[in-house]
């Protein structure tokens, strides 16, 4: 069991982790193929003007005013940093890539361990904000079911215990063990759920800057 | 009557040489990494001569100095103190596996395979080696 989730599993997940998402993006442009509206007049089309980076600063701060940090900044502080912070901090980690290293012979850069652990920490603290909204704040309590707080726990818990495993907090042996189950899970879950947005963000923010702004109608790249 | 004492004797004698072979071989090996790289990333690690000799292993599945693949080292030269066949004698900073890095392979790489032979089996992940105290 446990040689099982040390080895093989790592494994499964990532080819079911990289397929996934695969089969997901490949999805996604099966169907938004379909051209659902004709083609407008080409007098109708808005083309971009060129802009002086003057003007192109201020355009960039002004479409800011539409976004979510006009509305709730704490909130986009905070997400910002989370989502940030749970990239770097496993992927620079010193001790996924010395095993890393171990296994393949090639492994990125590390930071240093004071570094990753105050990444990490971020992480939890963000990740604690996130619950506490849905907790006490009625227009989020209001719309979280039990798959929002599990898609939150499945997202939060390798970071809790890869940061009890550094500071060998309880009991060692259990809490890496969960740290690697969690990390697999985390992995197979991302193409299967709304985590899955680590790739639709990107495919939406082209959708539907497309929908919208380019007037074609669907996808039109 | 003799033999009696002969076996005894002979029983002290042989005794005394497994007793001074062993102790010639220190049971707690530390790794400092302070003084090893002279800075410390993680504690250093302690490592049990005894339990590796006990899991049958030879010096030589560990201990090794390689000339065309071949392990050549000569056993008596794996004395305490003798600086020449200590890791860092050649795992230096200019080489290609350098210090840290042959631990790691040393250490993880065996308990790896072992494990991956369902085999009894020593610690693969950070904190198991370097504990915290």
């Amino acid at each position: 069991m446990c040689y099982f989730v040390q080895g093989p599993l790592v494994l499964i997940a990532g080819i079911i982790f990289i397929l996934g998402l695969l089969y997901q993006g490949i999805q996604f442009f099966k169907l938004t193929k379909k051209k659902e509206w004709g083609v407008p007049p080409s007098s109708l089309e808005i083309k971009p003007q060129k802009q002086t980076k003057k003007q192109w600063v201020r355009e960039a701060l002004r479409t800011l005013n539409g976004t979510l940090w006009k509305t709730d900044p704490v909130l986009t502080i905070v997400t910002s940093v989370f989502h940030v912070c749970l990239i770097i901090a496993p992927l620079f980690l010193l001790g996924h890539n010395i095993l890393l290293d171990q296994s393949w012979g090639l492994s990125l850069f590390s930071l240093p361990e004071s570094v990753s652990n105050f990444l990490t920490l971020l992480v939890l603290i963000c990740g604690l904000y996130f619950l506490g909204r849905r907790l006490f704040m009625a227009r989020v309590r209001a719309i979280s079911t039990v798959y929002d707080y599990l898609v939150l726990l499945i997202a939060v818990v390798p970071f809790l215990t890869g940061f009890l495993a550094y500071q060998q907090w309880l009991n060692y042996q259990t809490v890496i063990l969960l740290h690697i189950l969690s990390g697999e899970l985390m992995l197979i879950t991302i193409p299967f759920t709304k985590l899955g947005h680590m790739l639709f963000f990107f495919l939406y923010r082209f959708f539907i800057g497309s929908e919208y702004s380019f007037v074609r109608g669907s996808r039109t790249w | 009557m003799k033999g009696y004492q002969f076996i005894t004797v002979l029983v002290a004698v042989l005794g005394i040489i497994l007793a001074s072979s062993l102790s010639a071989q220190p049971d707690k090996i530390v790794f400092d990494p302070l003084k090893l790289f002279g800075k410390s990333k993680r504690p250093g690690v302690t490592l049990s001569h005894n339990r590796h000799v006990e899991a049958g292993l030879s010096c030589k599945d560990c201990h090794h100095v390689y000339e065309n693949g071949q392990n050549v080292l000569d056993e008596g030269q794996l004395e305490e103190g003798n600086q020449g066949v200590r890791c860092s004698a050649c795992h230096g900073p200019k080489v290609r596996i350098g210090l840290e890095q042959a631990f790691h392979d040393q250490c993880i790489g065996c308990h790896t395979r072992l494990l991956k032979e369902k085999k009894k089996t020593g610690p693969r992940f950070c904190g198991q080696c370097h504990v915290k105290k």
